[in-house]
């Protein structure tokens, strides 16, 4: 088989995967070395699914030892089987990147025979590629849950990002759906690059600290954090469980991301839901990254998210139901209101609302200088008042302004358009 | 606040300039010199000057001294970032950029830093508006132009955007492609910029011939072109979104969205 046949069959198997950003790495050039990196990633392309394409995204290898119930790659799967050898995935990254196509690697892989072999070949890939071919751009690499900790900090020296995925959001989903995988051999590479770094940063400090070279020739171990992503909508969890969950993945391990992947079905079998009339959550999988969004910039905590029902709101996003919720706090006046309370105001993010805080030093604030901010009010005018005025003409009535904002935006375009798109989605 | 409340003549203006940066700052400090800061109507680069009746123009020519002068007393007063502003809303397209930066240095000399910040006037809000612009055209070159592989070994891309873009993505493919030999062409201001892995070189070229691309190149293209088309997840096809990210305009340059090897449409 060719490096052609393999890419198509191993880019195929690896576009469920959620996380393409090239972010959180800041790397200088350096003479000699092909590539850098910049912290706010760079996308080079997008995908007819509007995606962004930042990376060389694929797998190692899909010829998976492992019978995953969810997964296209499973063992028991009629699809065609291929595997990259080290050195044709390292040149293969090398062209893309010379050619702009490509920020770098993002590297998985099916469990090809054990979880220490699949390690061993995508160190020796990336090796290869760090050591004999100077790059210096962004990789990302999968941590294969069951890998031994010699192999994870090997590897961890070599990328920019590590993952492990906790794949499904509960122990019993995962032995009902993943025999092969249990939560703690997710669990263990999770804390082991946890460990390593915080040992890093400390060492950092303390050298720091006492004046001594202040930077170290050696690279540094998974220097842009480690993330996880999971399955929305294949097993019952429901959204409180999965923001519970969220909330201690981030505290436990220090986690940069956690990705959300709406399941779509690719198998037919009697523990997932009915292939023919599942449609794939996508609202759901997008008010849970709005609640993530909201726990990481916003300082909102998972405790307060928390829907009733156990499922977030489909029609409003999490930060309209918790105002809608606390009424009484509101209308916010915006001319005095610090930082922390500008955030909680629905249609007001943490940029515009530094924004606020900037201008009205200089001047006084109206609804006339706040478009002229670039401060959209079509929603944050049901909650606040500028200089005491409430701006709104609708009364301020919790139930009133649900109606109106969802009447906002159920007549935009964009969400015309998406409904159509849902409803032909179903049809299939 | 409005500087043509200063001098008032006849007729209006126009200064005309070599078309280089050096040439439009040393332009400028000559027309403070001349005080004649409220009564110009038009500044313009030699390569499109056209002239009009009724206007009388000066030819000035480049003084490099005035430069040195003027580029010093900007950095003291407004800081470097100043000048880069100036250099940055010099690179795109729009056809009042000259006398917006003549506006912009002005006013920088009088107030200082506080020029940043001054979106209410007008004009710097315009020129403040038209340096963002130009920033974002950066990005899109950085993002989308594509290089290739010439028979001599050399890599080369070809691009457009509505900025001259080349000056301002030298230093980062310098920096990134480091050992690697390139030239960026810019077709539409027929600028290149060249790099031969040591020393960086950028020229206006009049007659461009296209290189020859090696042959293992395309093998590379069609590669880039299946995987693009394989990642997309069909469930989720949204070409709206796509265009948005990234407009048509940009398409041409973009190998992925040229048809496919086998006459395939590019989304299949």
């Amino acid at each position: 088989m060719n490096t052609y046949e393999k890419l198509s069959i191993l880019s195929d198997a690896a576009k469920y995967d959620v996380a393409c950003t090239s972010s959180g790495s800041n790397r200088q050039a350096v003479k000699g070395k092909l590539g850098s990196t910049s912290v706010g990633g760079i996308c080079h392309s997008f995908s007819a699914d509007g995606r962004c394409i930042s990376l060389l995204k694929v797998l190692y290898s899909n010829a998976c030892s492992y019978d995953c119930e969810y997964c296209a790659n499973r063992k028991s799967a009629h699809t065609k089987r291929a595997s990259f050898t080290p050195r044709e995935l390292a040149n293969l990254t090398i062209e893309f990147y010379r050619r702009n196509f490509i920020e770098g690697l993002f590297l998985s892989s099916g469990v090809l025979v054990s979880p220490d072999n699949t390690t061993e070949q995508i160190i020796e890939c990336i090796r290869i590629l760090r050591e004999e071919y100077h790059f210096n751009g962004y990789i990302h690499a999968k941590a294969i849950p069951g890998t031994s900790p010699e192999l994870v900090e090997r590897l961890g020296f070599l990328v920019d990002r590590m993952s492990v995925n906790i794949e499904l959001p509960s122990q019993k989903s995962l032995s009902l759906l993943a025999p092969d995988k249990s939560k703690q051999s997710v669990t263990k590479p999770m804390s082991y690059i946890r460990d390593a770094i915080d040992t890093e940063n400390t060492a950092l400090a303390l050298r720091a600290k006492s004046n001594l070279a202040k930077r170290s020739k050696q690279r540094k171990f998974v220097p842009a954090g480690q993330s996880t992503q999971m399955i929305i909508g294949a097993t019952p969890e429901n959204d409180t469980h999965i923001l519970k969950l969220s909330k201690s993945l981030y505290k436990a391990y220090g986690l940069k991301r956690i990705f959300f992947s709406a399941y779509i079905p690719v198998n037919e079998s009697s523990k997932l839901p009915d292939k023919l009339s599942f449609s794939s959550p996508l609202t759901r999988e997008h008010r849970l990254y709005q609640a993530d969004w909201l726990m990481r910039f916003y300082d909102f905590d998972a405790d307060e998210l928390l829907p009733d029902t156990g499922y977030l709101n489909l029609d409003h996003d999490p930060k309209v139901v918790w105002a809608l919720k606390h009424l009484d706090d509101f209308p916010i006046e915006i001319t005095t209101a610090p930082l922390s309370t500008l955030l909680r105001i629905p249609g007001i993010g943490p940029r515009g609302a530094r924004k606020i805080i900037r201008a009205r030093k200089y001047s006084a604030l109206s609804e006339e200088s706040l478009k002229k901010l670039g401060i959209v009010l079509k929603r944050a005018k049901y909650f606040i008042t500028i200089n005491g005025k409430y701006i709104s003409p609708y009364k301020f009535d919790p139930e009133i302004i649900s109606k109106q904002i969802l009447s906002d935006s159920l007549n935009t375009k964009a969400n015309l358009k998406r409904k159509m798109q849902e409803n032909q989605l179903t049809l299939f | 606040m409005d500087s043509s409340q200063h001098i008032q003549e006849a007729l209006p203006f126009c200064y005309i300039f070599d078309s280089s940066f050096d040439g439009l700052l040393s332009c400028i400090a000559q027309i403070h010199l001349d005080k004649r800061l409220g009564s110009i109507s038009r500044i313009c680069a030699q390569d499109d000057y056209q002239p009009s009746l009724f206007e009388p123009a000066i030819k000035h020519e480049t003084n490099q001294e005035l430069v040195t002068r003027i580029t010093e007393a900007l950095k003291r007063k407004a800081g470097h970032k100043a000048l880069q502003s100036c250099y940055k809303v010099f690179l795109s397209d729009e056809p009042r950029r000259f006398l917006l930066i003549f506006y912009f240095v002005s006013v920088a000399l009088r107030v200082g830093k506080q020029v940043h910040s001054m979106l209410a006037d007008k004009r710097i809000g315009e020129f403040l508006d038209l340096e963002k612009s130009v920033e974002a055209a950066r990005h899109k070159a950085i993002e989308f132009l594509r290089f290739h592989k010439t028979s001599e070994g050399v890599y080369f891309a070809q691009f457009e955007t509505s900025i001259s873009f080349v000056p301002l993505v030298m230093n980062h493919f310098v920096g990134r492609l480091n050992v690697q030999a390139f030239v960026i062409y810019d077709s539409k201001h027929t600028v290149a910029g060249g790099y031969d892995g040591k020393d960086a070189i950028i020229q206006r070229v009049e007659n461009f011939n296209p290189p020859r691309f090696s042959s293992d190149d395309t093998d590379y293209t069609h590669m880039w072109q299946e995987f693009y088309r394989q990642i997309t997840i069909k469930e989720r096809y949204k070409p709206k979104l796509r265009q948005q990210q990234m407009p048509k305009k940009y398409w041409q340059f973009l190998d992925e969205m040229q048809n496919g090897t086998a006459g395939s449409s590019i989304d299949r």
